[in-house]
């Protein structure tokens, strides 16, 4: 038998290319780091399982190509995914600017429950900074979505952001099964009073005959 | 390009690398272009070579493996069956729990509270005065017992808004069956795809071979109880976006699976020759390049073997034969060059899907070898189209089966999609066969047709169902002269039909049967909306010997144009004229895209001669029902409509008007936003007005894509739910009979 997991959650990398999708993703995956530059050719995945509050999370996480010309393939992907972290390079303000057409392309394809987290990667590299902490955050707040600095190279925040994410999902399955089965079944989905108010009778009746 | 020529010297090298994008290209070249060249072709350099390049390359690429997109698939389609397994394995639980449970057939439905009352719903346990009371579940309002409920509190539902204000309340049960219905919705991912996502049913040891009745209902399923047809089909797409999941509805399944009709179950045709009919008297061999003859398919059971199938006047003879190669999935079977005059049937019918066992298969062969070969001796070979579900029914299995070999998944897959292929193609030229008897009198000059049966024609509806009937004509017939066409009656939802009739040409003289005409028999799907062809049989009237009755048991073919078309078999285009409409579900607006391109031949309805048309739509929801709901029988769908709620679940819309044309162009598009699930459950209404001012407009035709549709219709509905994001184009033929309205 298959090692067994309780929930599969889809994530999904996306951001320009070269901000370090491939790195995060590699140093969660397997906790390793290469400096060498490889594009990514259309679409990867990696998974990983992670434990949360005793459960058992298989992520598999979607590494996807930021070049322009793989976005008919990537966007076939944005559907199926429940978590999507978008990554830009601190040292790089023109990938921070795309966020926000990345985050339209999100709303595009994706699915509406979709969970986003925002990612600054390359953040080990302070002198070469281009873009502060505080307007990631903003941009951050501005979506209403979380926010994190991370550096693949010198794994900072990696672990944390994937678990945020994942967090994020599992509390939203929560939210949203109760949106859910409240409709589910037909009979009752509320707390009726009638309900309630007709049980004391019959533990009365029953009362009387003894 | 060195890696190019790399690949070439090593085609069978198991390193995929073909797809290598550009820029890496050029780095690897450089280092990569001449030693590729250096070295020569043999067997131990080659060794040598391909791992010093596997090396490279994973040097080069800090161990990403999946270089190749298509490794990457794969292993994406096999962490989707293992986790399509394991949603089937939560699924399986959940219903084991609801059958075990006491009350089980209350649990769906909802009324009869009363009598459980004082027993639990799941354990049957009758509450004590002095016991613990009874809760209530929070869900399912069902009376259950403390040992069956679990604090809702405990079962971390616990989304803190939730159960903040019920905190009041000391007590919030959930039954054990609903607490497991909310984790599994939790787990498999439910919650997101907002219903169940694919799933395979794990294989009981016990049930073993036996293909779990896929078409379970699963009662608790939230919003849409359509379940992904796709999930039973092989993970067919590469692309596993999820979002794109074909859905089907469910009843589909439960629809074709109570069907009383016994369904031919014969393995999909990959016949490449067509039969041959020549001159009497002939042997005919036919030989099967591919895989004809010997099907071995999935069918193991006595009484799927139907002996009675050979319709010939000579005595047939069965015998089944375990197949020497019982593969996976019954597709291979080989069989060339078989002698003369034999001939293989494989009317495998099944009596019941629940025989149908893929695990161990078994193939049977069947040779009815005809002894006593009598004139028009006819090649038969039996294996049309499946009826769309059957392919459904045999799949999870062989998922399963994928799933324990991962190396054979790609194999499998293939054949599975080339099942899929083969059914969204009608399945090449099976248009089954007719059996005929024909006699001719001289001195009556007349030809009497005996039209006896056809079996294994084409289905026309979504319970693969046909309702046919032929006509009959003598062609080529001279010009000018009053067609004799003649028809049969139509036999409703059959695909073996059983005509048996007499139909009789009269005046037919001898120099007709020797000038080389033929009798064309056509077979059509009756339906309002129009003729959808089913086949077409030739039968040489120069055969034909005085007095003496000849029986044809022939294939039917693709039809065969003949000039005057019109003349010869009546007005088989609609009187209504045709309408071009392109279908296409867009995942990215989420809507059903609609295209008017133009109409052809509308009948004229203004004195001038011509009419001024324009195309009203609208999407609603298709009438509950009832497979007797045919296509013409409209009142009902009004009445239907009426009753329910009369909500249109889209805006209606209408074309412009074109001005004094009977083939107007409109070339407009509309967006029916819907989700594609939900399609199914809908249905298109088209209705071509003509436009008059002054007076209430003149209806013209009409035309309705649904899944209840039948024929050229049903299958453009179908391919568009099932392949979205691509324009489906069709000619349909309007019809006379009013379209439900507004």
């Amino acid at each position: 038998m298959a090692k067994t997991y309780d929930y599969l959650f889809k994530l999904l990398l996306i951001g320009d290319s070269g901000v370090g999708k491939t790195c995060v993703l590699f140093r969660f995956s397997e906790d390793a780091f290469n400096t060498t530059f490889i594009s990514t050719i259309g679409i990867d995945f990696k998974i990983r399982t992670i434990d949360l509050d005793n459960k058992k999370v298989k992520l598999q996480i979607w590494d996807t190509a930021g070049q322009e010309r793989f976005r008919t393939i990537t966007t076939a992907y944005y559907r199926g995914a429940m978590g999507i972290m978008l990554v830009y390079d601190v040292n790089n303000e023109r990938s921070f600017e795309n966020i926000k057409n990345w985050i339209r392309n999100i709303e595009e394809n994706a699915s509406a429950d979709v969970e986003k987290m925002l990612l600054g990667n390359k953040c080990d590299l302070a002198d070469r900074r281009q873009v502060s902490k505080q307007r990631g955050e903003q941009l951050a707040v501005e979506y209403g979505i979380k926010f994190m600095e991370t550096s693949a190279k010198a794994s900072i925040n990696v672990e944390e952001a994937f678990y945020t994410l994942a967090r994020d999902i599992k509390a939203k399955t929560e939210k949203k099964l109760k949106e859910a089965s409240n409709p589910t079944k037909s009979g009752g989905h509320a707390l009726r009073a009638p309900e309630i108010s007709r049980k004391p009778p019959v533990w009365l009746a029953r009362c009387s005959i003894l | 390009m060195g890696l190019s020529k790399r690949q070439a010297s090593c085609p069978k090298s198991k390193i995929a690398y073909r797809m290598v994008c550009e820029d890496r290209v050029t780095g690897l070249q450089k280092r990569l272009s001449f030693r590729a060249t250096s070295y020569p072709y043999g067997g131990g350099t080659l060794h040598h070579y391909r791992a010093s390049f596997a090396d490279f390359v994973s040097n080069t690429c800090h161990q990403q493996k999946s270089i190749n997109p298509e490794t990457v698939i794969r292993r994406a389609e096999a962490l989707d069956l293992s986790e399509q397994e394991r949603v089937g394995r939560l699924v399986d639980r959940l219903e084991n729990m609801k059958r075990n449970c006491v009350s089980a057939g209350n649990l769906s439905g909802s009324a009869d509270t009363s009598h459980s009352r004082y027993s639990c719903a799941l354990c049957g346990e009758k509450f004590t005065v002095l016991g613990a009371g009874p809760a209530i579940c929070k869900d399912c309002r069902k009376h259950i017992c403390q040992k069956c409920g679990i604090e809702a509190t405990m079962v971390s539902c616990g989304s803190q808004i939730g159960f903040a204000q019920n905190s009041q309340r000391p007590r919030l049960f959930l039954c054990r069956i609903c607490s497991e219905t909310r984790e599994m919705w939790k787990k498999s991912g439910a919650w997101f795809f907002k219903g169940l996502p694919k799933y395979v049913l794990p294989d009981k040891k016990l049930e073993r071979g036996r293909p779990r009745r896929t078409s379970r209902a699963s009662s608790w399923a939230v919003v849409n109880n359509l379940r992904s047809l796709e999930s039973l089909e092989p993970d067919s797409s590469s692309d596993e976006d999820a979002g794109r999941r074909l859905a089907m509805s469910r009843s589909l399944g439960t629809h074709e699976a109570s069907s009383p009709t016994p369904t031919l179950a014969e393995e999909k045709n990959n016949r490449s020759s067509t039969p041959v009919f020549g001159p009497r008297g002939d042997a005919y061999s036919r030989q099967n390049s591919g895989n004809a003859g010997d099907y071995s398919n999935g069918l193991r059971s006595a009484s799927a073997t139907d002996v009675g199938q050979s319709q010939f006047s000579s005595t047939a003879s069965v015998q089944p034969l375990p197949s020497p190669r019982g593969s996976g999935h019954g597709m291979q079977g080989r069989n060339s060059g078989q002698g003369f005059q034999s001939q293989f049937m494989n009317e495998h019918r099944q009596t019941s899907s629940d025989q149908l066992n893929s695990n161990q298969v078994h193939s049977f062969r069947k040779d009815s070898i005809e002894s006593s070969s009598s004139q028009g001796l006819m090649m038969l070979d039996q294996n049309q189209s499946h009826s769309l579900l059957h392919y459904h029914e045999m799949d999870p299995e062989i998922l399963v089966v994928n799933n324990e070999g991962p190396i054979n998944n790609q194999n499998h897959s293939e054949a599975l999609q080339q099942i899929v292929r083969g059914l969204t193609a009608a399945a090449g030229d099976g248009y089954g066969t007719l059996e005929v008897s024909l006699l001719y009198d001289p001195a009556a000059q007349y030809l009497q047709c005996r039209v006896q049966r056809a079996r294994g024609l084409r289905p026309m509806d979504i319970h693969g169902l046909t309702d046919s009937f032929c006509k009959l004509n003598i062609l080529p017939i001279a010009i000018g002269s009053p067609s004799q066409r003649l028809r049969t009656k139509t036999v409703h939802k059959t695909r073996d039909p059983e005509y048996n009739e007499m139909v009789t040409f009269y005046g037919i003289t001898e120099t007709d049967m020797k000038n080389g005409r033929a009798l064309h028999i056509l077979v059509l799907q009756d339906d309002r909306a129009g003729k959808d062809f089913l086949g077409e049989a030739k039968l040489p009237l120069c055969q034909l010997q005085p007095y003496r009755m000849i029986h044809y048991n022939v294939y039917l073919e693709n039809h065969c144009q003949v000039e005057h078309e019109e003349e010869v078999w009546g007005e088989d285009l609609s009187p209504r004229g045709q309408i071009l409409v392109t279908l296409s579900y867009s995942t990215r607006r989420r809507a059903l895209l609609v295209n008017i391109l133009r109409a052809a031949n509308l009948p004229a309805m203004d004195s001038n001669g011509f009419s001024d048309p324009f195309v009203k739509l609208y999407l609603i929801k298709r009438p509950e029902d009832n497979s007797q709901q045919t296509s013409g029988s409209f009142s009902n769908v009004q009445y239907n409509k009426k009753k329910e709620s009369r909500k249109p679940t889209s805006a209606i819309y209408n074309t412009g008007i074109k001005w004094k044309t009977l083939n107007p162009e409109w070339n407009e598009e509309f967006a029916f936003e819907t989700r594609l699930t939900d399609l199914t459950s809908q249905m298109l209404c088209l209705s071509v007005w003509d436009k008059d001012l002054g007076k209430s407009n003149d209806y013209l035709g009409g035309l309705i894509l649904s899944c209840s549709s039948k024929g050229e219709r049903l299958r453009h509905w179908i391919d568009a739910i099932k392949f979205p994001d691509h324009r489906h184009q069709a000619w349909h033929s309007l019809q006379e009979d009013p379209i439900p309205t507004e």
